[in-house]
């Protein structure tokens, strides 16, 4: 049995005349909810409460023949009665975006997934929960497979438009099949380039090499020092929406102020992806007119965790310990001999 | 979280007239909370999903929303009658 426990989670929205969407959200009791129709998932695996990335998307590492239940919450924050689809489709990750099929494509994730109900009719202001069941089959081949949870809106054409609207807002599904526990996920930041774009501003490109067994929804900030007059700055965040299948390499961007000198600097890139941390360093000098500098291979800086911090203080707390002693034994033994 | 916008199936009646260009371009972005987005852009539209507006950050609470123009490119030999689409938008 897993415990499972209540989570706040990302909601997306959409409006029926124009699309809009709220990045993230509290659980929503008690105040209005945001204009549109929202979802959200409540419940996350306590092995991964730490990590953010559970709380937003349903993520699991599950053995074949393995039945988990997540629920969803949907809110109808239009001015009318709304008619929900709630349904399960395929999902891919390439050219570093994670992308819903069209419509109701299937896949095998998708075909293992069911919602309870199926649809509903919320009220304004109203919300309910959807049940979510994965059901892995007991011959399911193992692997990293994506799918997304949809909760859709149909609006019909207006009176001489013809244009129907089809809405949909979802929860993504990364699911790593396979006996025991899931892949470890890694990274590595390959390299850095300089850039300056069309308007003069600079921009660092950092190549990402994702190595481990797990897809990556990556975030992460790059912080410049040793400038120009000692000079420092950052940190800047990285451009989000990038998402990395297994095995997959693709640039992430960073976008620094106008102000920053040519250089050179010594630029920091600290990559995540939920636990996971990775850091590397280069030495970059950015193009004083558009255009792109080369690109510069990065060092890996060692994981800094805790223990080896706590580790490094208590070995050299000892050594001290051991010095000091030796050196009372010896005045000891000096005194005596006098 | 992406924004995806997909599709326009266009029928009439039971012929499917090859159509030059269906773009879409959301406009102006307003936003509350903290998030950043970049300038919309115009985006051509096929019966692949292509993402339409994407945060470059984001944190906490916050919301984006945007009246997009969308612009059907109809070839000179098209048949006169009615014509209907479908627009699927979609965030995950």
């Amino acid at each position: 049995v897993r415990h499972l426990f209540g989570a706040m989670a990302l909601a997306a929205v959409i409006t029926s005349t124009a699309a809009s969407a709220s990045f993230a959200d509290t659980n929503g009791h008690g105040r209005p909810a945001a204009p549109g129709l929202g979802i959200r998932l409540v419940d996350a695996p306590t092995s991964l409460a730490n990590d953010p990335r559970a709380h937003a998307y349903i993520i699991d590492g599950l053995a074949p023949g393995a039945v988990i239940d997540r629920r969803v919450q949907v809110v109808n924050g239009t001015a009318e009665t709304a008619r929900v689809s709630m349904y399960a489709a395929a999902a891919s990750i390439s050219h570093g975006s994670f992308t819903g099929a069209r419509g109701h494509t299937q896949n095998e994730v998708s075909s293992w997934t069911t919602t309870r109900p199926r649809s509903l009719s919320l009220a304004p202001q109203a919300r309910a929960f959807v049940h979510v069941t994965v059901h892995v089959p007991s011959d399911a081949s193992p692997g990293e497979r994506y799918g997304v949870v949809w909760a859709e809106v149909t609006t019909p054409p207006l009176a001489g438009s013809g244009v129907t609207q089809v809405s949909r807002i979802g929860i993504r599904l990364y699911l790593s099949i396979g006996p025991g526990g899931p892949p470890a996920s890694d990274l590595a930041i390959t390299s850095m380039t300089a850039i300056r774009d069309a308007h003069g501003n600079p921009m660092v490109r950092a190549t990402i090499h994702n190595t481990g067994g797990r897809a990556l929804d990556l975030s992460g900030s790059l912080s410049l020092s040793d400038g120009p007059s000692g000079l420092s700055t950052g940190p800047f965040p990285i451009r989000l929406g990038t998402t990395l299948g297994i095995g997959q390499t693709e640039p992430v961007y960073v976008t620094l102020d106008r102000q920053v000198p040519d250089g050179p600097w010594l630029a920091t890139l600290t990559a995540r992806s939920g636990l996971l941390k990775r850091t590397a360093r280069a030495t970059l000098t950015f193009p004083s007119g558009p255009g792109a500098g080369a690109a510069i291979t990065a060092r890996p800086l060692p994981n800094q965790r805790p223990w080896v911090l706590w580790g490094v203080i208590t070995l050299s707390a000892l050594l001290l310990l051991v010095a000091l002693l030796y050196v009372l034994r010896r005045r000891r033994g000096l005194v005596g001999t006098a | 979280v992406e924004r995806q916008g997909d599709e326009h199936h266009v029928h009439h009646r039971n012929r499917q007239p090859h159509l030059d260009r269906r773009t879409y371009n959301a406009g102006a972005i307003a936003t509350t909370g903290t998030v950043v987005m970049p300038p919309a852009t115009t985006v051509t539209l096929s019966t692949t999903p292509a993402t339409v507006v994407s945060p470059t950050s984001v944190l906490g609470n916050n919301t984006a929303s945007w009246d997009p123009t969308l612009t059907v490119s109809l070839p000179s030999n098209a048949v006169a009658g009615t014509y209907n689409g479908t627009i699927n938008t979609s965030v995950s």
